[in-house]
């Protein structure tokens, strides 16, 4: 069978999958608004909370992510239509991705040895939740792609199978989706 | 595919350095709004290739991000 792009009324992935990804989403998006109430009702600890927070570490966390969504969705392109180089490409999605692990540990690290923490005020207590919560699915994702790396470079996807490959890239855009709104939520507008 | 990563790279940069050259708080804030939907959809019709998915889950998936959006911008102009 011939490997063919993408037509129209396809999902990609398993539509297991994408029941959990609008549940995750659905989660994200109450404690955004939740965010978005808390910070209206006392917008001088927010501003003060994310004037301590470094907006470099923010966007260089951000580029690490939307690279590594890059490589994965660009991986899925070539492997489905059986061009070479894909698990090269998602173990660099996976090294791109560590950019934005270590970035948020270091910053984890330093906010703690300045005194922050959830317990300072309203604005770190929605900080270190809402980033660490994301962190965890961060971690979860780079899971799903040295599985994907592996049974890729093990030849168990071939381009007609897309089903598993599709499924684990949708899981890991939902994660830098998230990030997209989380990101600018904290280092910008609080 | 290229072209949709340099146009997410510099919507992520645009509001981060308009801030550190002192851009006006009222200004940045509704740029950042609209570069994240903008973001968002990008994100969810390219790479989550959600432009070949049915209508119902395409819209859903883009619709996502404009709620959150929308009704966070909403607290933050009563605020």
């Amino acid at each position: 069978m011939h490997a063919s792009a993408p037509t129209r009324h396809h999902l990609p992935g398993d539509l297991a999958v994408w029941f959990f990804i609008f549940a995750e989403l659905a989660v994200f998006g109450i404690l955004f608004i939740g965010f978005g109430v808390a910070r209206s009702l006392d917008p001088a600890t927010f501003t003060a909370g994310r004037e301590v927070l470094h907006p470099w570490t923010g966007l260089i966390n951000t580029i690490g992510l939307i690279t590594a969504s890059y490589l994965v969705a660009v991986a899925v392109h070539r492997l489905r239509h059986r061009q070479p180089c894909v698990t090269p490409l998602l173990w660099g999605a996976i090294a791109a991705s560590s950019i934005y692990t270590f970035g948020k540990l270091w910053e984890y690290a330093d906010l703690y040895g300045n005194g922050y923490n959830l317990g300072t005020d309203t604005f770190f207590m929605f900080y270190f939740f809402l980033t660490f919560f994301h962190f965890m699915h961060v971690v979860l994702g780079q899971i799903i792609l040295v599985v994907l790396a592996v049974k890729v470079k093990r030849g168990d996807y071939n381009g007609d199978d897309m089903n598993g490959m599709e499924s684990g890239a949708s899981y890991w855009h939902m994660v830098d989706l998230v990030w997209l709104v989380l990101f600018p939520m904290l280092y910008v507008l609080a | 595919m290229l072209a949709v990563y340099i146009a997410l790279m510099v919507c992520t940069m645009t509001p981060v350095i308009a801030m550190q050259a002192g851009a006006d708080a009222s200004v940045l804030v509704w740029l950042v709004f609209a570069l994240v939907i903008v973001k968002a959809v990008l994100l969810v019709d390219h790479f989550m290739e959600m432009r070949h998915a049915p209508i119902g889950w395409r819209f859903a998936a883009q619709a996502w991000a404009p709620v959150v959006v929308a009704v966070i911008a909403g607290f933050h102009a009563v605020s």
